[in-house]
């Protein structure tokens, strides 16, 4: 998977292993809702969860009962990382990218960090890339995820 | 509106420790990095004020004072005691450029550049006053509107 975008970071107010748990059990409490941050629609009336125990997996449940699988967990380290397989619904079947989120003790906080890689492996004019250049595509993939990490951090010292 | 200083410095990383360390800003916005390790997007907050800063991108003609050979940007920063302030930036490498004295209009200044080649005054309101003591201070000077 190549190392193509920027790593977007963020401090919060918890430990680790707190940052961990609100990413992952949590992550429908925080996550912004409607069609930008949201995958499928009703964007916002679903609902996030990691399912599973063994083979986890990161899914949107919709009230009309359809599911959407985002992601599959590659690793899962409680209070240091998560990594996982990240698709959009408009990702052909063989087309993935990579999510690896890390946690990392600073000061009297966290900060929580995530890469998003292999965009560029994707065709140059594939519908998630909004015909952006590579790099153009690459900061606006960071700028969304900067608003999710905000409002984790937000959730966080709320919480 | 609102204005918010956006600068360039070489590492910033070590930027955002130092402004952190030496003043007490804290980091409160989203940090992009890239893969090389510049710094492409960081907020960093004084209270309820933020500067922005990245590493330096010459190829989208951000560069640094350090660059530059200097800069034409004064930044402005109250705090509770400008003694301590400079005392702590000076151990963390800033050179003091003018030394914390009494001014005639009611602050404690003093000017210094951070490591990274920015210049920052650096005051402690020691006395308030109305603008007429404020004219007798600086005499002719100066004339106060």
């Amino acid at each position: 998977m190549s190392d193509d975008g920027f790593t977007v970071s963020i401090l919060v107010g918890a430990d680790p292993e707190r940052a961990f748990q609100a990413f992952t059990e949590e992550i429908d409490r925080w996550w912004l809702r409607g069609p930008k941050h949201r995958f499928c629609p009703p964007y916002g009336e679903g609902t996030l969860h990691f399912a599973g125990d063994r083979e986890r997996k990161l899914v949107e449940e919709h009230p009309d009962g359809s599911s959407f699988v985002i992601g599959e967990v590659l690793r899962w380290i409680p209070g240091e990382l998560l990594h996982l397989t990240w698709r959009l619904p408009n990702f052909a079947a063989n087309e993935q990218t990579e999510v690896l989120v890390e946690f990392a003790a600073e000061g009297d906080g966290t900060r929580v960090s995530v890469q998003h890689r292999g965009w560029d492996a994707l065709r140059r004019d594939h519908p998630a890339l909004h015909g952006l250049d590579r790099r153009a595509a690459a900061a606006a993939k960071g700028a969304l995820w900067a608003e999710t990490l905000t409002a984790l951090r937000d959730y966080l010292q709320g919480g | 509106m609102k204005l918010t200083p956006y600068i360039t410095v070489q590492n910033a990383a070590q930027a955002i420790d130092f402004y952190c360390r030496a003043f007490g800003a804290r980091e409160t916005g989203a940090r992009f990095t890239e893969p090389d390790g510049r710094i492409g997007h960081a907020e960093i907050s004084f209270g309820d004020f933020a500067l922005m800063l990245s590493d330096e991108y010459p190829e989208f003609g951000a560069v640094s004072p350090t660059t530059l050979g200097g800069s034409p940007l004064l930044l402005h920063l109250y705090v509770d005691d400008v003694d301590e302030t400079v005392a702590k930036a000076e151990a963390l490498g800033a050179r003091v450029l003018r030394p914390p004295a009494d001014q005639a209009y009611g602050d404690r200044a003093a000017t210094i550049q951070d490591p990274f080649g920015h210049r920052w005054m650096i005051s402690t309101t020691i006395e308030r006053m109305d603008k007429e003591t404020l004219q007798q201070r600086v005499g002719d000077a100066y004339r106060i509107d």
